[in-house]
């Protein structure tokens, strides 16, 4: 364009000069009588004048092209600005997908069994319906049950989730992959003696894994690895979440230690998600058995753990999944959202769960009296296969060939729970959560003497938030209530006992936000079991378990305590300190 | 079995339901930019608060009614991004979808 303009402003000024000089060229030849000279000069310079036409109409075209090409690169370039937008949106949106928390602590925690005592205890008439008589002690916890330190992993996962819209509806395909994994230690099995799973730490899949569709004013499906509605409608009740003493020690957790049986993630699973109808909505959720064996006693079609979260062999019974193996799992909730308002009410049944493992500790003076007649004898049915298997490997001399068949008498009920609490959330920052829970095991009345599974549960939690809410505090406290019965497998069971296993759970918190992403926090419990009382501190996400078991770890000692011996009545106190990154 | 059979019954019809559902009548130019704009406003409202963590909430709009949906990691961002969202200029209403992030391992195999 300059170079046009130029050419154009230089070649006006050169054809003035041209006329001029034509013009005194006519003038000079009047005078010169030569009239071919005068004719070869106008020749001369009308082809001058000619040339410079030609140029200059070239110089227009090119001006023009270079117009036109400056316009298409213009458009190009806006083109590509666009493109690379788009690109970089949808590029921000797929990373957006990415998901993760990385949560390690350091712990100084005490299994609280220094002073416990374990007698031997029997039958006066060495039936039952007489008094109980107290026999010789047995030996102290074994190993380190007092202050140790820890460092611990919790919670710490890393994940995908994506949408995709089906078509030109208005439906998306929904999906999310997930894994747990360990920040401080080589993933793996992590099998210890108290703790027998095949699930692969680290592996992927470990984690709410799912697909499902999603259409905001039907509601979602879901098809994969999840949790069920009882246990994720109440997490927000949970400040402790992931923490030592969070509410899952207590509440959902059946029978102690460190398992939370209504709270935990299961395989297979069907769930829906109500919308939100005015505050008021509704999830929920079936969990395929796909059990073939009808006592709930196999691994089910599909998964690497019995549906108990465990793996065979558990609770010292090497074939079967009768430590908690259940069938099909329906679970539902109905919660109100609004202004800060929270109620919630859940419902949970596992079907056919196979508690022959919970089969009466060589404490229980029922024991002796079950194999008093030997395996066969009169009272054998009563004895269910884990008491079987203990006595048959105690002394495999008096075994039969074959092995007793399952009655109803033995230990495979339908377990189920509810629960009912709310939360409200003032304008000033302080946040109240109560929670009541109704656990119950359905069992024959001949065998609730050893149901250590039905009882209520309550939960309360203060959180307050300060400096703007650059810093939480909390306080908690949980409440289980006696069970029904109880089978006695606790190395020091006191039969006198029965009922005395309530226990409660004082738990404190602090957590300080140094940015959106990054929190450090301190977190204390305490945890006071009656004497046949075995809950824990760590149970519901912690990575380090502090529980009731002490270092034992021989196959067989006595049935009660073969594999890991568990203490009633311990006294669990641990302080935690540690960070959480979340993106 | 019945049980069973009701259950996969319901997934089915669920999952057809829903595959089948076409999208509702359009809206026009002005309303879809009405729209995006409120969204605008409310995702710059989370993601200016000096506490909340937003990365993971996602916002809708429709005349005026925001629904948020996607997880939070504590307990009291569920409360906070609905505060948050309500006072934003153009929302009428907010719609809490929102659930909790808890996807560690929360259990432990353990035997007795």
């Amino acid at each position: 364009m300059m170079i046009g303009n130029r050419a154009r402003d230089s070649f006006a000024p050169a054809l003035a000069v041209l006329l001029v000089v034509f013009s005194y060229s006519v003038r000079t030849s009047a005078q010169t009588p030569s009239s071919q000279e005068l004719e070869n000069k106008l020749r001369a310079l009308q082809e001058q004048v000619t040339e410079l036409n030609k140029e200059l109409q070239a110089l227009k075209e090119q001006q023009q092209q270079q117009s036109q090409d400056v316009q298409k690169a213009t458009v190009a370039a806006t083109q590509a600005t666009e493109t690379a937008g788009k690109q970089q949106s949808a590029f921000n949106n797929f990373m957006k997908g990415f998901f993760g928390t990385l949560d390690a602590s350091v712990d100084y925690t005490t299994k609280g069994m220094g002073g416990l005592n374990a007698y031997e205890w029997s039958y006066a008439s060495g039936a039952p319906g007489s008094p109980f008589v107290q026999g010789a002690q047995k030996a102290p916890p074994y190993g380190r049950v007092g202050w140790l330190g820890a460092m611990s992993s919790n919670g710490s996962n890393i994940g995908y989730r994506g949408t995709h819209r089906i078509g030109k509806s208005d439906v998306d395909f929904i999906y999310q992959v997930a894994t747990a994994f360990d920040v401080v230690a080589a993933p793996g099995l992590q099998n210890t003696w108290t703790k027998q799973s095949n699930t692969v730490q680290g592996a992927i899949g470990l984690g709410d894994t799912y697909v499902g569709f999603l259409k905001k004013d039907w509601g979602r499906v879901r098809f994969g690895e999840l949790y069920l509605p009882y246990k994720t409608s109440t997490d927000r009740l949970n400040p402790f979440s992931g923490e030592l003493g969070n509410y899952s020690v207590i509440m959902g957790n059946t029978g102690g230690d460190n398992r939370v049986e209504f709270g935990t993630r299961m395989d297979h699973v069907f769930d829906y998600s109500s919308p939100n109808f005015n505050g008021v909505s509704f999830d929920l959720g079936y969990a395929f058995g796909q059990q073939v064996d009808p006592n709930s006693n196999l691994v089910p079609l599909g998964s690497s753990d019995c549906a108990g979260s465990n793996v065979p062999g558990s609770g010292n019974l090497p074939i079967n999944c009768d430590d908690g193996g259940f069938d099909d799992a329906y679970s539902a909730d109905v919660k109100f959202d609004s202004h800060g308002l929270y109620l919630v009410a859940a419902y949970e049944m596992h079907k056919r769960v196979n508690r022959s493992s919970d089969g009466d500790g060589s404490n229980n003076p029922l024991y002796n009296y079950w194999v008093s007649g030997g395996p066969n004898g009169p009272n054998a049915q009563y004895l269910d296969w884990a008491d079987y298997q203990a006595y048959a490997a105690e002394y495999p001399e008096a075994a039969p060939a074959g092995t007793p068949e399952f009655a109803t008498a033995y230990d495979v009920a339908d377990e189920w729970a509810m629960k009912f609490g709310g939360q409200y959330s003032f304008d000033f920052g302080l946040t109240i959560s109560y929670l009541y829970e109704d656990l119950h095991r359905d069992l024959p009345q001949v065998m609730e003497y050893q149901n250590e599974r039905q009882r209520t549960g309550q939960w309360v939690a203060l959180e307050q938030l300060i400096n703007g809410g650059i810093d939480r505090i909390a306080v908690g406290w949980a409440h289980a209530g006696a069970t029904v019965g109880d089978p006695g497998g606790q190395h020091n069971f006191n039969p006198n006992g029965i009922g005395k296993n309530q226990a409660n759970m004082y738990t404190v918190g602090w957590w300080h936000k140094l940015d959106k992403q990054l929190t450090v926090y301190f977190d204390a419990a305490d945890t006071v079991n009656d004497g046949n009382a075995h809950f824990d501190i760590g149970a519901g996400g912690h990575g380090i378990k502090t529980d009731c078991h002490d270092a034992t770890h021989a196959l067989f000692i006595d049935y009660s305590s073969a594999g890991p011996t568990t203490w009633g009545g311990c006294h669990e106190i641990g302080v935690s300190t540690g960070v959480n990154f979340r993106f | 079995m019945k049980n069973r059979i009701a259950c996969v019954a319901l997934a089915a019809a669920l999952v057809l339901g829903v595959a089948a559902c076409s999208s509702g009548p359009p809206k026009t130019e002005a309303e879809r930019k009405a729209d995006k704009a409120i969204v605008d406003r409310v995702e710059l409202a989370l993601a200016a608060d000096e506490d909340l963590y937003s990365r993971h909430i996602v916002v809708h709009a429709d005349d005026g009614v925001v629904r948020l949906s996607g997880f939070v990691w504590d307990p009291p961002d569920l409360v906070a991004a609905e505060r948050i969202a309500g006072s934003v200029q153009g929302v009428t209403r907010v719609v809490n979808a929102l659930e909790l992030q808890r996807n560690g391992v929360d259990n432990s195999a353990v035997s007795r």
